[in-house]
């Protein structure tokens, strides 16, 4: 059995906490903002945590130290308690600014390994890093091998690191491809227009054999590989990556964070995945306040998923109201008294879907 | 074949797949490369799709094995067509500049869906990392591929491979009778992955010759390459 030991993420709602009490209160962190490197966009839905990029530090590097302060002590990055590093982007906003400016100091926190190293330097990390990046289910896979690496005698506890944070490289690629435009998402709903809303996130999870009141039940993986940005029409990827996760027949009584980016076929297959999996079961998203957060979001959101177990209650599905696809689909702000547990959604491009049920005491 | 006297992991190779360019950015290899793939298809696919989808070929995937990819620096070329295009970006060069595309290029043309498939980024000890992360994987086969692409301006400021190659080992845990076997990759628990900088080089040229090929870090790392007499 493995355990979640350690959660703490940051969001432009703030860290943990007080995301999860700004969700409960339907805060919505996104605002259509102008960007200067996309001459005729449009105002986008975007949620930042931190100011524009300099040339010696990344932006993102105070509040990956604030996650760092918040860890466990433990000699992380060695054998017995290997890092899984989690990110979509990693340094992509220093090359992009390295294209424009050609400043050779952004070289040194543009890609992966280079991330990888600086962190070692600044955190004090041993070398046991394993770096992913799978577009938006990094953070599973994260998560995924974590388990898997205490679970198997590998580590004694192992960390998941996770940040995305936003450049005009993202925001530009997902304005091209149409899925980012000036309307605000609204996940779930069954609208005439989709569409996402970005976000910056970070996060951090500790797994471990010891018991806590937050076990690991089941992780799973399915990759449909139907086509690069939409997903088999019949829904069968998000079924069955939930076929996966759960227990064929009766199921415990779960709610569900599904990955609801706003985009409306996506979120009509999985609304309705869910509901004929887990009839009744509330369904919410919290990407219509948060944006999507990318390959962190799914540490991001599990951190805000135990931040709202110890209230007891958990956030509705924040930013915008219906019609949506099911019944299902929980508005407001509901208890968590008559669950047993948790399921976690998330979804990538490639039709890459990565599932997460927890159970709590 | 010889026997690994080392108490390591050990996974058995069953199939190998390389492709190496014989010269820098060698237009006749890339035209050779293209010719692979419909025009159409060939039009869309960048020179690392083209790289991985070549050496995926051969291996046994289906949808219960385990995929492991790993890959530097991805998609240098799109990724720097991406960033000249802005501020007008292009939709086909950031779709196409994601990680893990050059092997999602392969997967969706075959319609080859995947229960696990894990794209690793990361630095000089990359082969290690995407050797550990096998031993984690639940499928009954394993597949573990990489690659890299040469980029233009990205390569002059040193953030790129100076190459281009693709490879591919399908590796099983355990070997029925009778099976053909070509090899074992065995290899001990990392120690530190310092100095590993050159261990990926010379892994692929025994590859490619079929010669065997150990390597013993500093720090304690270890691996093993022997080929099947």
């Amino acid at each position: 059995m493995v355990f979640i030991q350690h959660t703490a993420c940051c969001t432009a709602l703030g860290d943990a906490r007080e995301s999860a009490e700004s969700l409960r209160a339907g805060r919505v962190a996104l605002q259509l903002k102008s960007v200067p490197a996309l001459e005729h966009a449009e105002q986008l839905p975007l949620a930042y945590i931190a100011d524009e990029t300099s040339a010696d530090r990344p932006k993102w590097m105070p509040y990956l130290q604030q996650l760092a302060d918040t860890l466990p002590d433990a000699p992380w990055g060695t054998a017995r308690f290997p890092i899984f590093l989690t990110s979509s982007n990693y340094g992509i906003d220093q090359l992009y600014a390295f294209s424009k400016d050609r400043d050779p100091q952004r070289l040194e926190w543009s890609m992966p390994h280079a991330v990888t190293s600086q962190l070692r330097a600044a955190f004090g990390w041993g070398p046991q890093i394993t770096v992913l990046s799978h577009a938006c289910v990094t953070g599973q896979l994260g998560l995924i091998l974590a388990e898997r690496a205490i679970r198997e005698g590998q580590a004694e506890a192992a960390l998941v690191f996770s940040f995305d944070f936003l450049s005009p490289f993202v925001i530009g690629g997902f304005n091209a491809l149409k899925i980012l435009n000036g309307e605000m998402p609204a996940p779930y709903r069954d609208g005439e227009v989709g569409s996402i809303g970005l976000g910056e996130g970070a996060g951090a999870v500790v797994l471990s054999a010891s018991p806590s009141n937050l076990k690991i039940q089941q992780q799973a993986l399915f990759n449909e590989m139907f086509h690069f940005t939409s997903n088999a029409p019949d829904g069968s990827g998000f079924d069955r990556v939930l076929e996966a996760c759960l227990p064929a027949g009766d199921c415990p009584k779960l709610w569900v964070k599904g990955h609801g980016t706003g985009t409306l076929e996506a979120g009509a297959l999985e609304a309705r995945s869910v509901d004929a999996r887990l009839k009744g079961a509330p369904l919410v998203s919290w990407k219509g306040s948060l944006g999507h957060t990318l390959g962190s979001c799914a540490v991001v959101e599990l951190a805000i998923a135990v931040e709202s177990l110890k209230t007891g209650i958990a956030p509705g599905n924040v930013g915008g109201a219906g019609p949506y696809f099911t019944d299902s689909v929980a508005p407001d702000a509901f208890s968590l008294a008559p669950y047993d547990g948790a399921l976690l959604l998330s979804n990538a491009f490639g039709g890459a879907h990565a599932a997460m049920w927890i159970s709590y005491e | 074949m010889r026997r690994c006297g080392l108490a390591m992991n050990k996974l058995y190779i069953i199939k190998q797949a390389l492709w190496v360019e014989p010269a820098h950015n060698d237009p006749e290899a890339l035209a050779n490369l293209k010719a692979e793939f419909p025009g159409r298809s060939a039009r869309r696919m960048t020179r690392l799709g083209m790289q991985m989808s070549h050496v995926l070929r051969g291996m046994s995937m289906s949808e219960a094995c385990s995929l492991v990819y790993a890959t530097s620096y991805s998609e240098t070329q799109t990724i720097e067509k991406f960033l000249d295009s802005f501020p007008f970006p292009s939709p086909q060069a950031f779709q196409t500049s994601i990680h893990p595309g050059g092997v999602e290029q392969f997967l969706i043309q075959n319609k080859q869906s995947i229960h696990e498939f894990f794209p690793l980024a990361g630095g000089p000890d990359l082969l290690f990392r995407a050797l550990q992360t096998a031993l984690l994987c639940t499928g009954p086969r394993i597949i573990i591929c990489g690659g890299e692409e040469a980029g233009t301006w990205l390569l002059e400021a040193g953030v790129s491979s100076e190459s281009n190659y693709a490879w591919a080992l399908e590796l099983s845990r355990e070997v029925a009778a009778g099976e053909d076997v070509l090899g074992v990759l065995a290899w001990s628990a990392l120690a530190g992955g310092e100095g590993t900088g050159e261990l990926l080089p010379d892994f692929l040229t025994a590859l490619q010759n079929s010669e065997p090929y150990q390597y013993r870090s500093a720090d304690g790392s270890e691996l093993e390459l022997n080929w099947s007499a």
